[in-house]
């Protein structure tokens, strides 16, 4: 964001660039593996849970 | 398309979990448990999964959602330690454009009796690229940026 000041008036400038372009991407890659890594989690969850019901079994 | 560019960055993510390194490693390693959890969204439409496990080998996956051009992930695993480490390298393409590039180190850290995930991700951006979807989230971070500017000058 860019802002300039003239007298009384202030100009804000929103600009998409390509820097912000990466910044997203970036931040969505994280995001994905975020999701991924909980999935994970729970799937090693339930592969205990079932592996603990087959011990008693 | 906004000309040549290329833009860097790096991030790191930590994640325990109650299951010894080699169960979390053999989650990476085994292509019938890697697709239970690695791929895109669960809305997206999914291509064959090529996955050669080795030093030297390669994954393949594409998906993206239905009626759009796919996503392509495209990877080399580069340095295979059973059960402690994991490092490859991959892009991303949508459709015929290339988008990234990344370094992934996966370290699997012995942690009591789980383990301490440690993912880090060093990646190159090319060029920008034009996605609807993204645009509209983007545009909603700056008018959020925006609000919170105006904000700042308000009380100022």
């Amino acid at each position: 964001m860019r802002s300039t000041k003239v007298g009384r008036v202030r100009t804000v400038t929103l600009r998409p660039d390509v820097m912000r372009q990466a910044e997203e991407w970036f931040a969505r890659r994280r995001a994905q593996w975020d999701v991924k890594l909980d999935r994970l989690g729970a799937f090693l969850a339930a592969e205990a849970k079932q592996a603990e019901a087959e011990e008693k079994a | 398309m906004t000309g040549r560019s290329a833009h860097h960055d790096t991030f790191v993510i930590e994640r325990r979990y109650d299951a010894a390194p080699a169960r979390v490693f053999h989650a990476f390693a085994d292509l019938e448990v890697k697709s239970q959890w690695f791929g895109g969204p669960d809305d997206w439409t999914r291509g064959k999964h090529h996955f050669d496990f080795r030093e030297g080998g390669s994954e393949g996956l594409s998906g993206g959602p239905a009626g759009q051009a796919p996503h392509h992930f495209n990877a080399t695993y580069h340095d295979i330690v059973q059960d402690q480490r994991i490092v490859y390298s991959y892009a991303m393409q949508l459709g015929t454009q290339r988008i990234s590039v990344s370094l992934a180190t996966i370290e699997f850290l012995p942690a009591g009796k789980g383990t301490l995930l440690k993912l880090t991700e060093q990646g190159v951006f090319l060029d920008g690229f034009d996605d609807a979807g993204g645009r509209e989230e983007g545009t909603r971070g700056l008018l959020d940026k925006l609000g919170a500017w105006l904000e700042r000058q308000n009380t100022q």
